[in-house]
C-alpha cells in the first residue's frame, strides 16, 4: 500500500528564525536612537510618542509577556529621559508632552497586546483546523474512502485526495462531472446519469453504488452516498461520500461463489446418502416378501400342501408390504418438511435473478444468453427458491449440451410469455446438438442421462417442481438443430389485478 | 455326540426377522433341517451335530458383522461351509467373504433357487468334508492297533525294503518280518501292498 506523508503544522512554539532576531536587534536600536533624540533634542515635540512604533513591532517580534516588557521597558525610558532633560520641574510644557507620551505609550500597548491575543486565538484555532484536515486525510485514506462536493446549479465540484485517488484523477486536474462520468463502467453510466439528474432536480438524499472502468481495464466498486446542504442564498451544495468497496465486493463474490457450490455438493451428496439409505430400507422388506413368497409357494406345490406354513408365509408377505410402504411414507413425510412457500412472483424476475446465478457459468463456456421477457410482470404464484432451481437446471443442462460444440456461435435463449391457455411459461432453447427423437420421452424419467457422470435426476426432479405448482414441463427438439425445454405454471390472477 | 437324525443341517442367521422367517421356511419346504438365529453369538449358544450342516449368514448384522463372525469361526476351527447373503452388492465384501473361504455371496433380493443351489452345494461340500475326516479317524484308529514292531516293520516295508534287508536293519529274522507284515496287512485291511503304501502315506499327510 502507498503510504502518503502528512504536512502537520509546524508547534506554534518552534524555533525563533534568525530574520526575527535581525528584527528584534534593529526595534532595539530604533528604542535607543528615540531615548537619544528625546533626552539630548531640543525640540518641543514629544519624540517619546515614536515609541508606539517600537511597541507595534514588537507585536510581531515577542509574546505577549514580551510587548507588556517592551512597553513598561519604552514608557521607562520616556521617563527616564524626562528626568534627564527636565530635572524634576513638573507642571511644565515638557511635563505634558511627557504624559502624552505615556499615554501614546498605553494605549498602543493594550491594543497591541489585545491584537497579539486575537492573533494567538486564530493561529490556534487554525493549526486545530490542520490537524484535524491531517485526521480526515488519513482516515479517508485507510478507509479508502474520499468526499466529494457538488454545488448546484454551478456543477462546480470538490474532491478530497482520496476521492480523487479513487478515481484515479491527478492532483492537479480539476474534475468534473464529465470526467466522473468517463471513468464510469459503460454498463454503469445510466446510472450515474440518473443520478446527477436527480442533483439537478434537487434531490435531498442520493445512495448509488456503480464500477469504475480504470485506465488498465481493472474495474473498481464504488459505493456512493450523498446529502444536500442548503447555503442561505439558496444555492445548494451535495457533501458526499465516496468509498471504494471493491476488496469487499470481490470477497463478498468468492463467498458467494463458494456458497453456491457447497450448496450444490452438500445437495448431491446428501441425496446419494438418501438413496443408498432408501435402496437399504426398502430393498429389505421386498427381499422378505420374495423369500417368504418362494417359501410359500413350495409349501404349496407339494403333494400335501401345508395350508399352516402357507398361511404364516403370506401373513409374512402382508406385514412386510406394509413395512415397505411404511419405509416410503416415512420418506413422503420428510420431503413435506421443507414445505415449499408459496407466494405471488414476477416469474420474469425468477428468470432474470436465475440468470444472474449461472452468469458465471454461461461466460465462461463462452455462450451468449440471451433474456427475453416482456416489460410488464408475469405473475404467478409459487416457490422462489424452487422454480429458480429449474430454471437454473436448464439453462445449464442447455449450456452443457453446446460445450462440445465448436465451430459456430453458442447461443442460449430464454423467453418468458403466455401460452395459448394464458399461463406463464419459460422457455429455453440452445442451438446445441439437441436431442433423438428416441430419447425426448424419457427425457424427465429418473436415473435417465446422456451424461457420463450425470446421475439423471436434474429434470426428474424439476418436472416433481413444476408439476408441484400445477404446470408441466415439456421438451422439443431437432436433431443438430438444439433443443427447447418449457415449462408453464398457471398466472396468478389476484395479483395480476 | 452324534443324533439319531443325520439328516443335513442348514443354520441361518439374520438379524431381520421376517427374512429369518422366510428362509426358515423356505429351507424346511425343501426337507432341510433349519435352526435360525438373529446373531453369531445366539449361534454359538446352541451345540450343533455331526450331521452334515452349512450356515447361511446375513453381511450386516446388528453388532458383531458377518465378516467378523466369519473369522472368529474359523479361529474356533468350525469349518462349516458359509454362503453370505447381503443387503449391498459391495465388491470390496464380497471378495473378502470367499477369500476368507464363503461359498457363495447372494445379494439380496436373490432368486430363492440360487440360495437353494448353493445351499445344496455347501451341504454336498460338507459331507464330502466329513466323509474323508471320517476315513482318515477309522485309518488311524487301525494303525494304533498295529503293536510297537508291526508299525516299524511296515515303515520300512513302505520304503520298498525287501524282508530280509529289513530283517537285517532290525535284528530279527526274515521269518519273523513276514509275520509281522503279514499282520500289519491284515489289520489295516490292506488288499494289497499296494494300498498299504498308499495308506501310509494318508496317514502321514494327516
Amino acid at each position: 500500500m502507498k503510504t502518503v506523508p502528512v504536512a502537520l503544522p509546524a508547534a506554534p512554539r518552534a524555533q525563533v528564525p534568525p530574520g526575527v532576531w535581525l528584527l528584534r536587534l534593529g526595534a532595539m536600536v530604533l528604542t535607543f536612537i528615540i531615548f537619544l533624540i528625546d533626552w539630548l533634542s531640543t525640540l518641543d515635540v514629544a519624540i517619546a510618542v515614536l515609541y508606539v512604533v517600537v511597541i507595534l513591532i514588537s507585536g510581531d517580534l515577542f509574546s505577549r509577556r514580551g510587548v507588556a516588557a517592551v512597553s513598561v521597558g519604552c514608557g521607562a525610558l520616556t521617563l527616564l529621559a524626562y528626568l534627564l532633560s527636565h530635572g524634576d520641574a513638573w507642571l511644565t510644557p515638557a511635563f505634558a508632552r511627557c504624559l502624552v507620551s505615556l499615554a501614546a505609550i498605553a494605549i498602543t500597548a493594550f491594543l497591541a497586546l489585545k491584537n497579539k491575543a486575537s492573533r494567538e486565538a486564530l493561529q490556534e484555532q487554525v493549526h486545530l483546523l490542520h490537524r484535524s484536515e491531517a485526521f480526515l486525510a488519513e482516515a479517508q485514506r485507510l478507509s479508502q474512502t474520499g468526499s466529494i462536493g457538488l454545488k448546484m446549479p454551478s456543477a462546480q465540484m470538490y474532491w478530497s485526495d482520496e476521492a480523487r485517488r479513487i478515481f484515479q484523477f491527478d492532483a492537479q486536474m480539476q474534475p468534473t462531472l464529465e470526467y466522473m462520468i468517463g471513468r464510469t463502467h459503460p454498463d454503469d453510466t445510466q446510472d450515474l446519469k440518473s443520478l446527477i439528474e436527480q442533483a439537478y432536480a434537487r434531490h435531498s438524499n442520493m445512495e448509488a453504488e456503480f464500477r469504475l472502468l480504470m485506465s488498465d481495464g481493472s474495474c473498481k466498486y464504488v459505493r456512493m452516498l450523498a446529502q444536500q446542504v442548503k447555503d442561505a442564498s439558496g444555492d445548494c451544495e451535495y457533501i458526499g461520500a465516496l468509498m471504494d468497496v471493491t476488496a469487499a465486493k470481490n470477497a463478498e463474490d468468492a463467498l458467494h461463489r463458494s456458497q453456491s457450490q457447497l450448496a450444490h455438493v452438500t445437495r448431491v451428496t446428501t441425496l446419494g446418502e438418501m438413496a443408498a439409505s432408501i435402496a437399504h430400507e426398502v430393498n429389505q422388506p421386498l427381499s422378505a416378501i420374495t423369500t417368504n413368497a418362494e417359501a410359500g409357494l413350495r409349501w404349496l406345490n407339494r403333494e400335501v400342501p401345508d395350508v399352516g406354513e402357507v398361511r404364516s408365509a403370506i401373513d409374512r408377505i402382508k406385514s412386510e408390504a406394509h413395512r415397505a410402504s411404511e419405509v416410503i411414507r416415512r420418506i413422503r413425510a420428510l420431503s413435506r418438511k421443507a414445505d415449499p412457500l408459496h407466494v405471488p412472483l414476477d416469474l420474469g424476475d425468477v428468470l432474470r435473478e436465475s440468470a444472474a446465478l449461472v452468469q458465471r457459468e454461461i461466460l465462461r463456456n463462452r455462450v451468449h444468453l440471451n433474456v427475453l421477457h416482456p416489460a410488464g410482470p408475469m405473475w404467478v404464484k409459487g416457490d422462489k427458491v424452487q422454480l429458480q432451481q429449474v430454471i437454473i437446471n436448464l439453462l445449464i443442462n442447455a449450456v452443457q449440451a453446446m460445450s462440445g460444440m465448436q465451430g459456430k456461435a453458442r447461443t442460449l435463449s430464454a423467453a418468458v410469455g403466455l401460452t395459448e391457455g394464458g399461463d406463464v411459461r419459460i422457455r429455453v432453447q440452445d442451438n446445441g446438438p439437441g436431442v433423438s427423437a428416441q430419447n425426448l420421452p424419457s427425457l424427465f424419467n429418473p436415473f435417465f442421462t446422456t451424461k457420463p457422470e450425470g446421475m439423471g435426476m436434474g429434470l426428474s426432479i424439476c418436472r416433481s417442481i413444476i408439476e408441484a405448482h400445477g404446470g408441466r414441463i415439456w421438451a422439443e427438439s431437432e436433431l443438430g438443430r438444439g433443443a427447447a425445454l418449457s415449462f408453464s405454471i398457471p398466472a396468478h390472477e389476484q395479483a395480476r389485478s | 455326540m452324534s443324533t439319531p437324525d443325520s439328516s443335513p443341517v442348514v443354520f441361518v442367521v439374520d438379524d431381520d426377522p421376517a427374512i429369518r422367517a422366510g428362509l426358515d421356511s423356505l429351507l424346511r419346504s425343501m426337507g432341510m433341517r433349519v435352526h435360525a438365529y438373529a446373531s453369531g453369538a445366539e449361534f454359538l449358544e446352541h451345540p450343533f451335530d455331526d450331521s452334515p450342516a452349512c450356515l447361511v449368514l446375513d453381511v450386516r448384522l446388528q453388532g458383531e458383522s458377518g465378516l467378523d463372525f466369519q473369522v472368529r469361526l474359523a479361529d474356533m476351527n468350525v469349518c462349516m461351509p458359509i454362503v453370505f447373503i447381503s443387503g449391498h452388492g459391495d465388491i470390496a465384501m464380497s471378495v473378502k467373504a470367499m477369500k476368507a473361504g464363503a461359498l457363495d455371496f447372494l445379494v439380496k433380493p436373490f432368486r430363492e433357487q440360487d440360495l437353494l443351489d448353493a445351499v445344496a452345494a455347501a451341504l454336498q461340500k460338507d459331507a464330502r468334508r466329513r466323509e474323508t475326516g471320517k476315513a482318515a479317524a477309522e485309518l488311524r484308529t487301525r494303525y494304533k492297533a498295529l503293536t510297537a514292531r508291526e508299525q516299524e516293520v511296515m515303515a520300512y516295508a513302505v520304503t520298498g525294503l525287501m524282508n530280509k534287508q529289513i530283517a537285517a536293519e532290525m535284528g530279527l529274522s526274515e521269518i519273523t518280518v513276514k509275520i509281522h507284515r503279514g499282520h500289519a496287512m491284515k489289520k489295516m485291511q490292506a488288499r494289497t501292498f499296494a494300498d498299504l503304501v498308499k495308506m501310509s502315506q494318508a496317514l502321514a499327510g494327516d
